[in-house]
């Protein structure tokens, strides 16, 4: 790992964990809703101790709403992610795996997939679906496993000619256990440093569902923030540009990290 | 001799290479000090890591920059120090030293032709108008000995075989006439007959144009051959320097001896006399169970590969019905196994029609060169890969049912040892617990008893539970080689059939493996199938030997006698290919060498398939494809000719 990798990785991870620190503690930073209209319309930070990021135009607290969007943001990167990569991997090793007819068709299915481009199909999802965090999350799964379970099926088909494979098959394990156990562990590298991206691209299809009034109406959020801030643009730019902020805070430290996190164990042929 | 021929080409003092780590620095080279006169072969000899290619590299300018070099070299006259001095590097790459690397596949351009990728080298160096510049390039190629040289400089790299790359960037590397060529181990990747006929070359070179060659080799027998004198390096350092006979008969240094000790020659005079190890005179006393060698069903006339419509396989007509004489036989018995792959439209047939029997306590070895087939004979073998026609039986049993699935009672009797031993184990797992992996398969044991076996295997083969928690990548490939045949032994096997298992060792532990193979096969009575294409292994080591040609066997007889009555062109050609430390390479008998390089199995020559290359071939041999004939008791020829051929010597 060099040590740009090493410092921006360092950087991306002090970023991250008070991002999380503060999602896990908002309603203790926070009380309350943050939707809740607490305050004088378009506060100017800085001016109010009671709201020291200054309030919306409908006086609800900026600071809050931050704290309580950063909740929702990492939930549902997180698992939007967990979900991509847990459909990518499947469906990889399987199709790398056990090769010719089960490949050809989940192939097919995978470039299918990936003809529609993935926002919009996301975008479609949710409309079907309804607003709610739960279809946010399947909309983003479903739409965005095709480039994680193409690049398992790669490495999958690399591994799998390796001798280690053939020394299992002549002990005798059985295909599930080689393909599980013996190649997927090794096909893994390239996926962890693909965590990080896909965690960072469903954070911004969420932002980009809740600016366009795509999410749980009930859950303040940054997209949603972004959106309902565009109306004072001019007058109190601060309320799109805070919320922006965060966003491309928290996308780029994920990416950052799981970037060094891929060097790191690279490095020291854990995986 | 004249008085400039003696003044030195080459003169290298204190090499000391160093780089440095975030441990501090480490020495890769230390006080290293060469000198080389024109007309004469230098060759540089070790095992891995022992800092010979770094030498090289070093001489060459081609270090990385972090590298720290000290040091003093003169090459042919000039003042400058080239170690340290970048531009005068630049001024002496290719116009006074010229560089050869192991794998001549990646050292030359894939997008250029051959021809405009010699002019590329051509131009630089020397300045030429445009047009002289492709007639010096064809020059060039047919001065590495490429006739047709007009139409190979129109061919890509990739449309040629290994041994043409091989000479193509050998005319690259006399493109800016240097007068001191350095060769990185630039036959190891080459097979026997193509290596002997690039040393040739190589030879010729430095004997008719007085050009110096420093060789670099981990092959004490290439370097004895070939060299006037030899260096040899451990850990860094010169241990022994030295006229190339006096090295090889009567080395001084410790490191020297187990080299030449491992080298495991040729030995086509003396049939066993001063042939190392004990075990070897255990082996000789027990008889030779007298099989004689089974002739091959497939009538090449009508076999189904050629008769592409034939719905009826006369093979396994006639195998079927041997299989009844065989079925009380034990062991791994192989009949007329066919192996074609095809891809696309194109079909080829690695495997041809061969017979072989792998009986409890022999050794089998099964010789050949890349594209014999012998790699996949022994998958199909072990039941990694499925034959076209003919059938594999072990104990009468067959190994696969029809859907290809192997009972769990015949995979634990057969198991594997492969060429690369870390490529064997699974990366993220620890010795022991891969050790684990077949008895947990294969056994019924509780958790701590599977333990206590794994510590009982890895003490068998010599190594011990401090071993077990460590990664493969922690353990040196003899190490690893040693816990392969341990995990072999898992399951309590009645055969093992190893693939070139110590083609990737070094040969200090080479032999080491080889004898850890022979007790366990005297204490368990293993029967053992070997792969390999290193003919002095193969002497020392089998009861049987089966020579493979483009997926037939040629010739097949005792394991250690054969080379010495071999009656096939191509299996003398083999065994005059093999260098040996003590017979010069100019001596040699040269017309035993076949001419270019085999096909392939994606383009068979009609008749016998060996005639293209074949020194003794008549015009019957073009149309008439020969079948295995005994010739004499336990000992069998494919060759039209083989009762008019004497034996070597």
């Amino acid at each position: 790992m060099t040590r740009l990798t090493f410092m921006t990785g360092l950087f991306g991870a002090v970023i991250l964990l008070s991002l999380l620190l503060l999602a896990l503690f908002a309603p203790q930073i926070a009380p309350g809703d943050p939707l809740q209209m607490v305050g004088r319309p378009l506060l100017t930070p800085f001016t109010d101790s009671r709201f020291p990021l200054g309030t919306t135009q409908l006086g609800r607290d900026v600071w809050a709403g931050l704290v309580h969007g950063a909740r929702v943001s990492l939930t549902v990167g997180a698992t939007a992610a967990a979900a991509v990569i847990g459909v990518g991997i499947l469906v990889g090793t399987l199709s790398g795996f056990l090769g010719g007819f089960v490949d050809n068709i989940l192939m097919r299915i995978t470039e299918a997939v990936q003809s529609i481009p993935a926002f919009l199909l996301a975008l479609a999802l949710v409309s079907v679906m309804g607003a709610s965090t739960t279809s946010v999350v399947i909309a983003i799964a479903l739409s965005s496993w095709p480039p994680s379970a193409r690049l398992v099926r790669a490495e999958v088909l690399r591994v799998r000619t390796l001798d280690y494979v053939d020394a299992a098959r002549v002990v005798g394990r059985s295909p599930l256990a080689i393909a599980f156990l013996e190649v997927l562990p090794s096909a893994l590298q390239p996926v962890v440093a693909l965590i990080g991206i896909t965690v960072c691209e469903a954070i911004l299809v969420e932002s980009a569902l809740a600016f366009l009034g795509l999410s749980d109406p009930n859950l303040q959020s940054w997209g949603l923030m972004v959106a309902s801030g565009r109306a004072t643009l001019r007058v109190a730019p601060l309320l799109v540009i805070l919320p922006g902020l965060a966003i491309a805070l928290a996308s780029l430290s994920v990416s950052v990290v799981g970037d060094a996190l891929a060097a790191w164990l690279g490095e020291r042929r854990m995986i | 001799m004249s008085r400039a021929k003696l003044t030195p080409l080459m003169r290298l003092s204190d090499l000391t290479v160093q780089y440095p780590t975030r441990r501090g620095t480490v020495d890769a080279v230390c006080d290293v000090a060469l000198d080389l006169i024109p007309g004469r072969v230098l060759s540089v000899i070790g095992e891995s890591g022992s800092g010979k290619s770094t030498v090289l590299l070093a001489i060459a300018g081609l270090l990385p920059l972090r590298a720290q070099v000290s040091g003093k070299l003169a090459l042919a006259g000039r003042t400058d120090n080239l170690l340290t001095d970048l531009s005068a590097q630049a001024d002496i790459a290719g116009r006074t030293v010229g560089m050869i690397f192991q794998n001549p596949g990646a050292s030359l351009n894939p997008v250029l032709t051959v021809g405009d990728l010699i002019d590329e080298v051509v131009q630089v160096h020397r300045g030429l108008p445009k047009t002289a510049v492709r007639e010096e390039t064809l020059s060039l190629l047919s001065r590495v000995g490429i006739g047709d040289a007009r139409a190979r400089a129109a061919a890509y790299p990739h449309q040629l075989s290994g041994g043409l790359k091989q000479r193509i960037a050998i005319a690259a590397a006399l493109a800016g006439k240097p007068r001191l060529i350095l060769a990185d181990e630039p036959t190891t990747a080459l097979d026997a007959t193509v290596q002997a006929q690039i040393l040739d070359l190589l030879l010729d070179l430095v004997d008719k144009e007085g050009l110096g060659l420093v060789f670099v080799t981990h092959d004490i027998g290439v370097a004895g051959s070939i060299s006037d004198e030899i260096a040899v390096m451990y850990a860094g350092r010169v241990v022994e320097h030295g006229i190339a006979r006096d090295v090889t008969t009567t080395p001084t240094h410790p490191h020297t001896a187990a080299l030449a000790a491992g080298a495991l020659p040729l030995d086509l005079s003396a049939a066993q006399s001063n042939l190392p190890s004990s075990t070897l005179t255990a082996r000789s006393q027990s008889d030779n169970d007298g099989q004689s060698c089974r002739r091959s069903t497939s009538n090449p006339q009508s076999h189904p590969i050629l008769l592409k419509e034939s719905a009826q396989f006369p093979v396994l007509q006639g195998v079927d019905d041997r299989l009844q004489a065989d079925a009380n036989m034990t062991g791994l018995v192989l009949r007329g196994i066919t192996r074609i792959f095809s891809t696309g439209a194109r079909r080829t047939v690695a495997v041809d029609g061969v017979d072989l029997t792998v009986r409890a306590g022999k050794t089998v070895a099964l010789v050949g060169e890349s594209g014999s087939g012998k790699t996949t004979l022994a998958r199909i073998a072990v039941g990694l890969d499925q034959p076209d026609f003919g059938t594999v039986t072990l104990n009468g049993r067959p190994l696969t049912d029809a859907r290809g699935r192997m009972d769990r009672t015949i995979r634990a009797k057969l198991q594997m040892v492969f060429q690369d031993p870390l490529a064997s184990f699974t990366p993220h797992r620890s010795i022991g617990a891969s050790i684990e992996v077949p008895l947990r398969i294969q056994s019924n044991l509780p958790a701590r008893a599977r333990r206590e076996r794994v510590l009982e295997l890895l003490n068998s083969v010599g190594l011990d539970k401090s071993h077990a928690v460590r990664s493969p990548a922690a353990l040196s490939g003899g190490q690893l080689q040693r816990a392969a045949i341990a995990r072999a032994l898992a399951t309590d096997p009645e055969l093992l059939i190893c693939d070139e298992p110590v083609a990737s060792l070094d040969v200090s532990v080479r032999a080491q493996v080889l004898d850890l193979l022979a007790e366990l096969q005297r204490d368990r009575g293993l029967g053992i199938l070997f792969v390999s294409h290193d003919l002095g292994v193969v002497q020392w080591i089998a009861d049987r030997t089966m020579v493979l040609y483009l997926g037939r066997v040629v010739e097949e007889g005792q394991g250690k006698g054969l080379w010495q009555v071999a009656r096939h062109p191509y299996t003398r050609s083999l065994a005059a290919a093999n260098p040996s430390a003590t017979v010069p390479w100019r001596k040699r008998p040269v017309d035993e060498l076949a001419r270019g390089e085999a096909a392939g199995p994606f383009a068979i020559p009609s008749g016998c398939r060996f005639h293209p290359r074949c020194r003794a071939a008549v015009p019957r041999c073009k149309e008439v494809d020969p079948s295995l004939k005994t010739l004499e008791p336990d000992h069998c020829v494919a060759c039209l000719r083989a009762g008019e051929l004497s034996a070597i010597g």
